[in-house]
């Protein structure tokens, strides 16, 4: 490249060189000589100028082209100091999507086969629900979260069948994770913190279907009303983990949950949670919990109250945590409502409910588990104090991928209404998926 | 009263000693995601440390369970070192619980050792989709595994450190000096003792082992995993135990939370042989420091290949260290 160069350079003086002898034949003075003279001079110191960047500039490729290949061989200079021969690391954390918010899409498609021919619900597909997730910081120290669902609706199970879509804000609140004195603070609408199985949105279930306890007591999709929650963190001698969650919600909200019913109640209903956490061993874990939630008197109704209590013990394979893991988890509820009679008296209503279930998993992505049900209907509309229900449901887990799961749930139920005895066998087959962002969960839940 | 007062000067003496050592060692409480970092914290904090580990080191970085006793140990910490990029995706929910102000993601304590880091495999724009397994996003997240990109960590958490305890900063950066000494020994050292592996070509289980191979100049023939994280099927195992054979390759590197009956599997119809590596400080039983993880790893990769060759005995391999 430099004798190219040098080559071009020389052509050119002797271009000008050239130019300036056939000026010289025609006019021969002195002054266009020297005219002449001058002129060639300054081209020279021109080409040379020119010269000089070149050669800067072909020396910067070369050192360049060290630097580069010396990278290439990955030697220990170019990767400890870093020099700018790859992206470098450090510009981010999680998988965000730059300033938009993390977005999920979730999918809960199933179907059922029961022996209940009248339930128009059962011996069909559904596509039980369809959820957006979008999260997202709003501060340093607040994140918002809005999460919204859509349902399929069957309107009257033992009529004729007509779906509808239900369209509904299933979360959205501003959420204050870090506060002094290690509190934090949500506002919105949020599922209660009332045990464990009610944090849980449908495709996070563990079985297909949700306790029927949960179902009586919070609801059929669980409790999840508008409020404010504030959560402590308490500080205590033994250093465990002891969180106390108190929550203000509206009671007129919850219009499926038995205990805050209807429009005529009066706001706000009051729950609390408080939480024990304990590390078993090296790979294992125990949760206690106790619930309680509070509605003041409403129509005929007096003050009701539900107490809970929850336990989940997790356990991991030292050796092969991601594949062999134990889950054992139960929650018990117990309600008291009073409500006047049509003669003015006080009928008292107690009722109970309680669900455990016991999870292996045997295979990377394969979980196998049972569950116990058992509940009383507290506070129905039509108050028939000795209506109850008992399941069994053995079912079986299995991801095919991080991003879609597979669940088979067969349910042994037995129905004690209106002093009439009934059961019912189904099977429940639920594919979830999602799509976006990693979402986040409850540690318990497997991913 | 005055036979009492010998007994009460030594109370005191003994209460005074007794508080001594708060005084003593007012160290700086570290919490790091895995043992690894913890180590190479403890190499530059020295005694003016203590560290922590959330992780075991068996565990898969990407699957942790984020347990509420975790939050526990970040409440006290005051430096909480952990890979960043979306090597963890525990992570960010994990110190939303925490509710410490100085450890979320741009705080004081919240330390990102991918700063500076050199990554591999950055996928370009419009290749990010579920559809190549579980990828990330901004380039492969084992860069630890590197021993050269240790300096760059260990040049991180001394001036992490240093920022807690200005006081001692000269002892830090000599930490991070001699580290940086004894990692060039090490990396020189290891590179010519596998020299009779250079340019040889291996398989490995996860998309674990890119900077590890390329320092120590191997190559990927191919993964186990069809695609990262996910299962390979009895056709690619097939596949692949074909080409191995093919190609004359016969090393099956492993990591302890992969499926180790599967890499068996690959190596039996190869007529290879599987050969487990520690990725993580304490993955496997005596690996206790980030320079035995490397002395561990090129001895276990040497004794595979000499037995391969039919020149040695008892190399350590899964079966014999698991």
């Amino acid at each position: 490249m430099r004798s190219a160069l040098a080559l071009g350079t020389a052509l050119a003086v002797c271009c000008i060189g050239f130019e300036v002898i056939a000026a010289e034949a025609e006019e021969p003075s002195v002054a266009t000589l020297m005219e002449n003279v001058k002129r060639l001079a300054e081209r020279v110191e021109e080409m040379e100028r020119s010269r000089a960047e070149d050669q800067r500039r072909i020396r910067e490729l070369e050192e360049k082209f060290e630097t580069d290949r010396y990278a290439d061989e990955s030697d220990e200079a170019s990767v400890v100091e870093a020099e700018a021969t790859g992206p470098v690391g450090g510009a981010a954390t999680g998988q965000g999507n730059l300033l938009n918010p993390a977005i999920t899409a979730f999918l809960d498609m199933g179907g059922s086969w029961s022996s209940d021919k009248d339930n128009k619900a059962r011996n069909r597909f559904t596509l039980r629900e369809a959820e957006l997730d979008f999260r997202a910081a709003v501060s340093p120290r607040a994140d918002g979260v809005l999460v919204i669902a859509i349902g399929e609706e069957i309107k009257d199970p033992f009529g004729d069948v007509e779906t509808d879509w239900e369209f509904e804000v299933e979360e959205g609140y501003l959420d204050v994770h870090t506060l002094p004195w290690d509190l934090a603070l949500k506002a919105g609408k949020f599922r209660a913190s009332f045990g464990r199985n009610n944090l849980l949105h449908t495709h996070d279930l563990p079985q297909v279907t949700r306790p029927l306890a949960v179902q009586a007591f919070l609801g059929p999709e669980g409790l999840a009303t508008v409020g404010a929650s504030l959560s402590w963190l308490v500080p205590n001698p033994w250093d465990r983990y002891v969180e106390l969650a108190a929550q203000v919600v509206n009671a007129d909200g919850g219009s499926e949950s038995p205990i805050l019913i209807g429009p005529g109640a009066k706001n706000p209903a009051v729950l609390s949670h408080l939480k024990l956490f304990q590390d078993v061993g090296d790979t294992g874990s125990l949760e206690l919990g106790t619930s309680f939630l509070y509605s003041r008197a409403s129509g005929d109704f007096d003050d009701s109250y539900v107490l809970g209590a929850d336990a989940t013990y997790m356990w991991r394979d030292p050796q092969k945590p991601d594949f062999r893991s134990l889950l054992l988890q139960g929650e018990f509820f117990w309600s008291r409502s009073d409500f006047l009679d049509q003669f003015g008296g006080i009928i008292r209503d107690d009722n109970w409910g309680v669900y455990v279930f016991g999870q292996y998993q045997f295979a990377q992505n394969w979980y196998a588990g049972i569950r116990y049900d058992y509940t009383d209907f507290p506070n129905l509309e039509v108050r028939h104090q000795t209506d109850s229900d008992w399941a069994i449901s053995p079912y079986v887990t299995w991801y095919l991928y991080e991003a879609l799961r597979l669940r088979l749930e067969y349910q042994h139920l037995d129905r004690d209404q209106m002093g009439r005895d009934d059961t019912e066998d189904a099977i429940f087959l639920g594919l979830t998926f999602y799509i976006g962002a990693h979402p986040p969960h409850p540690y318990w839940v497997n991913r | 009263m005055n036979q009492s007062s010998p007994s009460r000067k030594i109370l005191a003496v003994v209460l005074f000693a007794a508080m001594m050592p708060s005084f003593a060692t007012a160290e700086v409480r570290v919490v790091t995601t895995n043992p690894t970092l913890a180590d190479l914290t403890r190499q530059i904090g020295g005694d003016q440390v203590r560290v922590e580990s959330l992780m075991r080191g068996p565990e898969n970085p990407h699957n942790v369970i984020p347990k509420p006793s975790f939050v526990m140990k970040l409440r006290k910490a005051d430096l909480f070192v952990h890979l960043g990029l979306d090597a963890e995706p525990w992570v960010p929910n994990l110190l939303r619980s925490a509710r410490q102000a100085r450890l979320l993601s741009g705080g004081r304590g919240n330390i990102d050792t991918s700063l500076g880091i050199v990554l591999l495999e950055v996928p370009s724009q419009g290749e990010l989709t579920r559809a190549l397994g579980d990828i990330h996003v901004y380039g492969n997240t084992h860069y630890v595994l590197d021993p050269l990109n240790g300096i760059v960590i260990g040049r991180t958490i001394a001036r992490a450190l240093t920022r807690v305890e200005p006081e001692h900063a000269s002892l830090f950066d000599e930490r991070a000096r001699e580290l940086e000494r004894d990692l060039r020994a090490l990396t020189e050292k290891l590179t010519q003792a596998m020299e009779p592996l250079a340019g040889a070509r291996v398989v490995t289980y996860h998309r674990t082992w890119p900077y590890f191979l390329k320092r120590f100049k191997l190559q990927k023939l191919d993964e186990v995993e069809p695609k990262p994280g996910i299962a390979p099927g009895p056709r690619h195992i097939a596949q692949l135990a074909k080409e191995m054979e093919r190609s004359g390759v016969g090393l099956v590197i492993v990591e302890t939370f992969s499926n180790q009956r599967t890499a068996q599997r690959v190596a039996d119809l190869s007529k290879g042989r599987t050969v487990l590596l520690a990725q993580e400080v304490n993955a496997v039983p005596g690996v206790e420091t980030y320079q035995a993880l490397f002395e561990y790893n090129t001895e276990a990769l040497l004794a595979a290949h000499r037995e391969l060759n039919g020149a040695s005995t008892n190399p350590p391999t899964a079966e014999t260290t698991r």
